[in-house]
C-alpha cells in the first residue's frame, strides 16, 4: 500500500464509478491508496442525476459517500470559488472543487484535468488509463 | 530534523500541547484540531477558519475499499447525461431580474 494521502476527488471519477462499477471504475483501483475528500458540491451533483432518487441507486450512491470526507464551504471558500469562476471561467461546482485543492494544496483525482487546468497552483493526481493503478 | 518533545499521556488520554508549540500555532482555549491516526504516527493539525467545516467518513476503511470495489455499476445513466445537458443554459444570470 503507497502513502495513504488526502486527495481530493473530482465528481467525474465518482460518475465514472457509478456508471462502471467496482471492476472498471478507476475509483475502486485507487481508493485503497488514497484518503478521498470531496466538496459539499459534489454530493449535490451526484444527487442532480435522477438515478439517484430511484431507490435501486440510491443505497448505492450513500455506500459511495460513506467512506469520503466532505468538506463545506463558508464565507473565504465561497469567495475562492466567485473568483476562481470570474478570471478562469470555471463552473461553479469546479471553482469550489479547484479552490479547496489548492487551498489544501492537495492534488485533484479527475478523469478532466482540462476544466481545471488554467487553476494556478493546482495539482493533478495521476490517473492510470492503461487498466490498473499507477 | 526535528526531534518533537516530549510529553506524557494521562490518565484518560489527555496530553498537553507543549506552550512553545502553542503559542507558535497560534492554538489557545476552544481553539479545534484534528487528530488523525496515520500507519505509524498520531498528527495533530490546527484547523484554520472553514477548514474546520467539514463531515468525516462514517464507515471504516476497511469495509468501505472492499463495497467500493464490490459494487456494480449502471447507477449512473444516459438519462443522467441528457438530463443534465437539458439544464445547461439555464443557469442564472439575474438579467431579468434587474429590469
Amino acid at each position: 500500500m503507497a502513502d495513504m494521502g488526502e486527495v481530493v476527488v473530482d465528481t467525474s471519477v465518482l460518475v465514472e464509478h457509478l456508471r462502471l462499477g467496482g471492476k472498471k471504475s478507476q475509483y475502486a483501483r485507487t481508493v485503497d491508496r488514497i484518503e478521498p475528500i470531496i466538496s459539499f458540491v459534489t454530493v449535490a451533483e451526484l444527487y442532480s442525476g435522477k438515478s439517484a432518487w430511484k431507490e435501486e441507486h440510491a443505497k448505492e450512491i450513500e455506500t459511495l459517500l460513506a467512506g469520503v470526507e466532505v468538506k463545506f464551504a463558508g464565507r473565504q471558500r465561497s469567495k475562492e470559488a466567485g473568483r476562481l469562476r470570474a478570471d478562469r471561467e470555471l463552473t461553479l461546482p469546479d471553482a469550489f472543487i479547484a479552490g479547496l485543492a489548492v487551498e489544501l494544496g492537495l492534488p485533484v483525482f479527475t478523469l478532466n484535468k482540462r476544466d481545471f487546468a488554467k487553476v494556478a497552483g493546482i495539482k493533478f493526481y495521476p490517473v492510470d488509463t492503461k487498466g490498473k493503478a499507477d | 530534523m526535528n526531534e518533537g518533545i516530549i510529553t506524557t499521556v494521562q490518565t484518560r488520554g489527555q496530553i498537553t500541547l507543549p506552550l512553545k508549540l502553542r503559542m507558535k500555532h497560534g492554538i489557545g482555549p476552544g481553539s479545534a484540531v484534528v487528530v488523525k491516526d496515520r500507519d505509524n504516527e498520531i498528527t495533530v493539525t490546527k484547523l484554520e477558519n472553514e477548514a474546520n467545516l467539514f463531515e468525516g467518513p462514517v464507515m471504516g476503511k476497511k469495509e468501505y475499499v472492499q463495497k467500493v470495489k464490490q459494487m456494480g455499476g449502471g447507477h449512473w445513466t444516459k438519462a443522467d447525461d441528457r438530463h443534465l445537458r437539458a439544464l445547461k443554459g439555464k443557469e442564472k444570470t439575474w438579467q431579468i431580474w434587474a429590469k
